[in-house]
C-alpha cells in the first residue's frame, strides 16, 4: 500500500508515481493488490500487416511504370496488379472466415473469375475464360456447398445465403447468352440448369428452414 | 449435438437502443462495458468455465449471436461454447463475430476478479448484472461446497423467455406525445493527448458508500447530483477556464428506465439526461453547482420526458422510408447520428447504484466495479457502483492525461472521505515507433 500526499490518497497497485498527479508514491506496508493485467501488445503484427501493404503498393507501382514505358504489347503489369490484389482479399478473407465455407467459395468464384477473364484477355483473348471458366467455378462453387451443407445440416443457416447468391450469379450469367458474348454456348446452359435446380431442390428437400431463413434475412 | 427444434428457429430483432451498436462499434469506441466482482480469495479458471456454461443454459438471453440481415441486424442461438480465458490485456476491448465464438459477451478473470464484458448490443449494465449475479452464485456453489448458498429470488419471471426478451421501448412508446426532434448543442470537450493504439486507461476511487451518501445528504442532495456537480466543478478548474470556449460543460447520465416502467426484460431499457452548466464568461461556486445538478435531475427524471424520448426513437425506427434502406447505408446514418450524440456531453456519468447480495455470497466479494468503453469523440467516461459499504467511482480514459479525476478525487478526500487507488498503470508504455 502506498500513499500520494499531495493527494492525500493510498494507492493499492504496486506503482511508483500516482496515478492521479504523477508525483513518486510513498510506501506504507508491503502489501499489494494486482487488479489488472500488464497489457498484450499486438503491435507486432500490424507491423508486418503494413509493411505487406507497402511491399505490394511498391511491387504494384513499379510493375505499371515499367510496363508504361516499355515498348512491348502485352500489359504484364495489369497482371501482377490483379494478381496482387486476388491475393490480398484470399489471405484476409481466409483469415478472417476460415470456418465460413460459403464466403470463402463465393469470394473465390469471384475472384478467379476475374482474375482468369484479364489472362485470358491479355493472352490473345482465346475466350477460354469467359466460355469455360466462369460457368465451370459457378458450378463447382454450388456444388462445393451443396455437399458442405449436406455434410453439416446444422449449418444450414449459414450456408444458405451463400448457395441462393450462386445459383442466382449462375442464373444471372444467362443474360451473357442474349447479349452473345460466349463463343462456346452449352457451359451457361449447364451451369444456368445446375443453378435452376439446386434452388428448386432447396425449397423441395428444405422448404421449411429455406423460407424461416430468408424470412430473418430479409425482415424489415 | 442435439438441439432443440424450437432453438433451431429462435430469432429476434434487435431492441430500440441495441440497433444502434453494431454500426458504430469499432476498435476505438467499442460499445463495451465491464462488470466485474472482486472476490476474497483467487478465482479457479476451470470452476469458472463451468459456471459460465451453465449460467448460459439458466439465461438464455445471452446464449446468441448477431447476423446481419438486409435491412436489420437480428439475434440467432448461438450453439458454440463460450471460452473463459485469464485477462491478459486491457479492459473493454471490442467485441466483434470473430471474437468469443460469436458470442457477444466475455467472461475473463485474473486474480481475485471475475470481470463480465459485454457488448452493448446484447443488453444494458443492468440486464448484465443479472448475469453476472447468477454467474457469481454458480460459481461460488462450487468453490465453496461445504457452504450454503442460496439465490436471491428475482422479481423477474425467471421462465418466461417471451418476458426477458422483450423490447420494452416498443411497448412504452405509446404513453409518449407526438414528440420532436430534441435540441441539439455540441459540449465542451476535455483536451489532451490520445493514447497509444485503442487501450484505455482506468483510474479507479474506492471508498465508503455510507460516508458518501451521509456527505450528499449532508448538502441536500442526491449521490448522482453531487457526482454530476464534483464532475463539472473538475472539469472546470482543470481543462474549461484555460480553454474558454463558448460550448456548455455537459454530463450525460444514462437512466435505467426499469425504475419508471414496469418490466422483467434483460435486453437494453435505457435512456439518457444531460446536467449542462454554463461556464462562459462566469464562474459558479461548488454549492451553485449542486443545486444546478440537482434541479435539472429532478427536471428530466419525470415519466413525462423520459417518455417523450422513448417515443422519438421508437418513432424513428418504424419509419417506413428508414426501414426500407438498407443495412450498409443505415449504419452510416447511425454512425452520425451516434457520433453528433457522443459531442453533446463533455462526460458520461452512469451510476448503476447498489448491488445487492444474499449474506452468505456477500461474505465473499470484496467489491463491484462498473467500467465503461470510451468512445472518439468522448475520450472520459465515469460510473459508481457500491455494494455492502465499498462504492467504487471508475474513471475510464483514452487520454493520456488524468487530471479531471485528480481534483475529483482530491475534492472526495477534502470533505473528509478516505479514497483508495486503483488503476490498470503501468510503468513501462508501449513504444510508439518501430
Amino acid at each position: 500500500m502506498k500513499t500520494c500526499k499531495a493527494c492525500g490518497v493510498t494507492v493499492e497497485n504496486r506503482l511508483e508515481n500516482c496515478p492521479l498527479c504523477e508525483r513518486p508514491l510513498k510506501e506504507v506496508t508491503p502489501d499489494y493488490e494486482r487488479d489488472y493485467p500488464g497489457v498484450r501488445s499486438h503491435r507486432r503484427y500490424r507491423i508486418l500487416f503494413k509493411a505487406v501493404v507497402f511491399l505490394s503498393l511498391a511491387v504494384g507501382a513499379v510493375s505499371l511504370f515499367i510496363d508504361y514505358i516499355s515498348p512491348s504489347q502485352m500489359l504484364w503489369s495489369y497482371l501482377v496488379v490483379a494478381a496482387t490484389l486476388y491475393l490480398w482479399v484470399s489471405v484476409l478473407f481466409a483469415l478472417r472466415s476460415s470456418h465460413n465455407v460459403g464466403l470463402m467459395v463465393l469470394v473465390q468464384i469471384l475472384g478467379l473469375s476475374g482474375l482468369s477473364v484479364l489472362v485470358d484477355y491479355l493472352t490473345g483473348n482465346h475466350h477460354w475464360a469467359i466460355d469455360y471458366v466462369i460457368p465451370g467455378m459457378t458450378v463447382l462453387g454450388s456444388l462445393v456447398i451443396t455437399l458442405t451443407i449436406l455434410v453439416k445440416p446444422m449449418h444450414f443457416r449459414d450456408y444458405l445465403l451463400y448457395q441462393l447468391v450462386i445459383a442466382l450469379f449462375g442464373l444471372l450469367c444467362l443474360l451473357l447468352l442474349w447479349f452473345d458474348i460466349p463463343i462456346v454456348r452449352w457451359g451457361y446452359y449447364a451451369s444456368g440448369f445446375y443453378s435452376a435446380f439446386t434452388v428448386l431442390g432447396m425449397f423441395l428437400f428444405a422448404d421449411r428452414k429455406t423460407k424461416h431463413e430468408l424470412k430473418k434475412r430479409f425482415h424489415f | 449435438m442435439k438441439i432443440k427444434r424450437e432453438e433451431e428457429y429462435y430469432w429476434q430483432r434487435l431492441d430500440n437502443a441495441a440497433k444502434i451498436f453494431p454500426a458504430i462499434s469499432n476498435r476505438f469506441s467499442p460499445s463495451v462495458f465491464r462488470l466485474t466482482v472482486k472476490l476474497t480469495s483467487a478465482v479457479d479458471g476451470d470452476i469458472l468455465q463451468r459456471a459460465t456454461e451453465q449460467a448460459l443454459k439458466d439465461m438464455p438471453s445471452f446464449n446468441v449471436k448477431l447476423r446481419r440481415g438486409l435491412f436489420w441486424y437480428y439475434f440467432e442461438k448461438n450453439f458454440a461454447v463460450p471460452v473463459v480465458k485469464e485477462d491478459n490485456a486491457f479492459p473493454c476491448r471490442r467485441i466483434d463475430k470473430f471474437s468469443d465464438n460469436g458470442f457477444l459477451f466475455r467472461v475473463l478473470y485474473f486474480e481475485k476478479k471475475i470481470n463480465l464484458e459485454v457488448f452493448h448490443v446484447l443488453t444494458d449494465g443492468t440486464g448484465a448484472s443479472h448475469f453476472l449475479r447468477h454467474l457469481v452464485y454458480l460459481y461460488l456453489q462450487e468453490a465453496f461446497p461445504q457452504e450454503q448458498f442460496e439465490e436471491e429470488t428475482p422479481s423477474r419471471p425467471a421462465d418466461s423467455p417471451l418476458a426477458l426478451d422483450e423490447d420494452s421501448f416498443q411497448k412504452y412508446q405509446r404513453l409518449g406525445d407526438e414528440a420532436e426532434k430534441p435540441p441539439f448543442s455540441s459540449a465542451y470537450h476535455v483536451e489532451g493527448v490520445r493514447v497509444f493504439g485503442a487501450e484505455m486507461k482506468v483510474v479507479q476511487g474506492i471508498f465508503s458508500a455510507s460516508q458518501m451518501v451521509a456527505l450528499a445528504k449532508s448538502k441536500g442532495v442526491t449521490v448522482t447530483a453531487y457526482f454530476t456537480a464534483l464532475l463539472l466543478e473538475s472539469i472546470y478548474q482543470e481543462s474549461y477556464r484555460y480553454h474558454e470556449k463558448k460550448q456548455r460543460v455537459s454530463v450525460c447520465i444514462p437512466v435505467n428506465l426499469r425504475n419508471f416502467y414496469k418490466t422483467d426484460t434483460m435486453r437494453n431499457f435505457f435512456s439518457t439526461i444531460g446536467v449542462a452548466a454554463d461556464f462562459y464568461n462566469k464562474e459558479h461556486t461548488f454549492d451553485e453547482l449542486l443545486e444546478l445538478a440537482s434541479h435539472q435531475l429532478q427536471e428530466e427524471l419525470s415519466a413525462k420526458m423520459l417518455a417523450d424520448k422513448i417515443r422519438y426513437n421508437v418513432q424513428a425506427e418504424k419509419n417506413l422510408a428508414l426501414r426500407f434502406v438498407p443495412l450498409f447505408f443505415k449504419n452510416l446514418g447511425l454512425k452520425l447520428i451516434y457520433q453528433k450524440g457522443e459531442k453533446a456531453h463533455s462526460i458520461t456519468l452512469s451510476n448503476l447504484g447498489r448491488m445487492t447480495f444474499p449474506k452468505e455470497i456477500a461474505a465473499h466479494i470484496d467489491r463491484y466495479e462498473f467500467l465503461l468503453s470510451t468512445t472518439k469523440s468522448q475520450g472520459l467516461k465515469t460510473t459508481a457502483v457500491s455494494t455492502g459499504d465499498v462504492m467504487v467511482y471508475t474513471f475510464t480514459s483514452n487520454l493520456e492525461e488524468m487530471q479531471v479525476a485528480k481534483r475529483f478525487f482530491r475534492m472526495l478526500v477534502a470533505e473528509g472521505i478516505p479514497v483508495t487507488i486503483a488503476s490498470n498503470e503501468r510503468e513501462e508504455k508501449a513504444d510508439e515507433n518501430l
